[in-house]
């Protein structure tokens, strides 16, 4: 009680620092980063594409996605969610739970939940998902489609089916080619 | 400043339009958070462009190239490349008066085209003369017969309308229908 000082909080932990992104190695793709600040705490593990990759192909996986360089090609991730970063250029066909654009992303896309077009994001494509947000600001470009939560709707096939892929393990997988990016 | 103003010519169109349940809907004012929650979640599709967007890049892409080869065809291509009779709806605003001399008839004809037999288009035209400023707005639907307004931008008035110009404009399509409102807009309901 007297002169009893108290216990200072125990200081923050830095956040590691990103690992340096080598342009030869495809570890960024499927490596679980920390979690921007600004994301939900619920979120800690999420696969990072930075900003120097390029992604050819097919990704699909079982955890969350933040993609701030550039993919071509097709995501899925069912029940996770897909951050295009304000970086990030995604030329696919997308399926997720939800859907957060940052960036750039064209396709179609369909989210099972939630579509969130921010100010400095730019979707041209078809979407369909159950609730869509757009900033101010943001541009888009397509049809919405709103699917009332248990309603069937066409969800886009993309040649990813679960029936031929292997159970998760690991839980982010790359069918294509991964190369640098010139920032 | 935006501002709250009610809509004669919404509440036609919205009477207008088939009551079914998944109509076509085309919003030429761009996306717009409002206008997705009154049409999108009542279970229609809603598609969106933005043709003020898409003129400035025309204009940008002739200054690059230093030619304008059919810039009528590009824009059509580039923002009004729909299949025909594919709409119920097509929600025009204010974009149609800013439309070069070129362009304005094909995109009138392209809107005609890609409208169903019996579909409405909702478009509005400043009553001011040619050379006034005027603020160009994003329409926000607030409710079926109440629209906000939210300035975007200002710009001189290209060229100014009257009825008859009007129904010249729209002759091909079955009725034209004229609201004058009291803050210098004509609304004009217009039906294939």
């Amino acid at each position: 009680m007297w002169g009893k000082k108290d216990n200072p909080p125990p200081a923050p932990r830095p956040l590691p620092s990103a690992p340096p992104v080598n342009p030869l190695e495809v570890t960024p793709v499927a490596s679980p980063s920390i979690a921007r600040p600004s994301e939900p705490a619920a979120r800690l593990v999420q696969a990072h594409i930075g900003k120097s990759v390029i992604v050819k192909g097919e990704i699909s996986g079982s955890e969350d996605l933040y993609v701030d360089g550039e993919v071509r090609g097709s995501i899925e991730l069912r029940d996770h969610s897909l951050t295009v970063g304000p970086n990030g250029k995604v030329e696919a066909n997308v399926i997720a739970r939800e859907i957060v654009v940052q960036g750039t992303l064209n396709g179609n896309v369909h989210a099972g939940d939630k579509i969130e077009i921010r100010k400095t994001g730019s979707l041209l494509g078809d979407l369909t998902t159950a609730r869509i947000i757009i900033e101010d600001g943001a541009y888009f470009k397509g049809s919405i489609d709103i699917s009332k939560p248990g309603q069937k709707t066409e969800t886009p096939r993309p040649s990813l089916t679960s029936a031929t892929k292997p159970p998760v393990q690991p839980s982010l997988q790359v069918a294509g080619a991964v190369e640098p990016r010139k920032i | 400043m935006e501002m709250d103003r009610s809509s004669n010519g919404l509440r036609q169109f919205f009477e207008n339009l088939p009551h079914e349940s998944r109509m076509r809907i085309l919003d030429l004012g761009g996306a717009s958070q409002a206008n997705i929650n009154i049409i999108a979640l009542q279970g229609h599709k809603l598609y969106t462009e933005d043709l003020l967007v898409g003129l400035e890049r025309l204009h940008a892409t002739a200054r690059e190239q230093e030619q304008r080869a059919n810039p009528a065809a590009r824009f059509i291509r580039e923002n009004l490349h729909f299949p025909p009779a594919q709409f119920d709806g097509i929600l025009v605003w204010d974009t149609l008066e800013f439309l070069e001399e070129e362009l304005l008839p094909p995109v009138v004809s392209q809107l005609h085209a890609i409208l169903k037999p019996g579909g409405t288009l909702l478009t509005f035209f400043h009553t001011l003369a040619k050379g006034e400023t005027v603020h160009v707005c994003r329409y926000q639907i607030r409710d079926h017969q109440t629209l906000r307004l939210q300035p975007r931008l200002s710009r001189p008035l290209p060229r100014a309308f009257n009825n008859r110009s009007l129904e010249r404009l729209f002759a091909n399509f079955h009725s034209v229908k004229f609201f004058l409102a009291k803050d210098n807009l004509r609304e004009v309901i217009v039906t294939r």
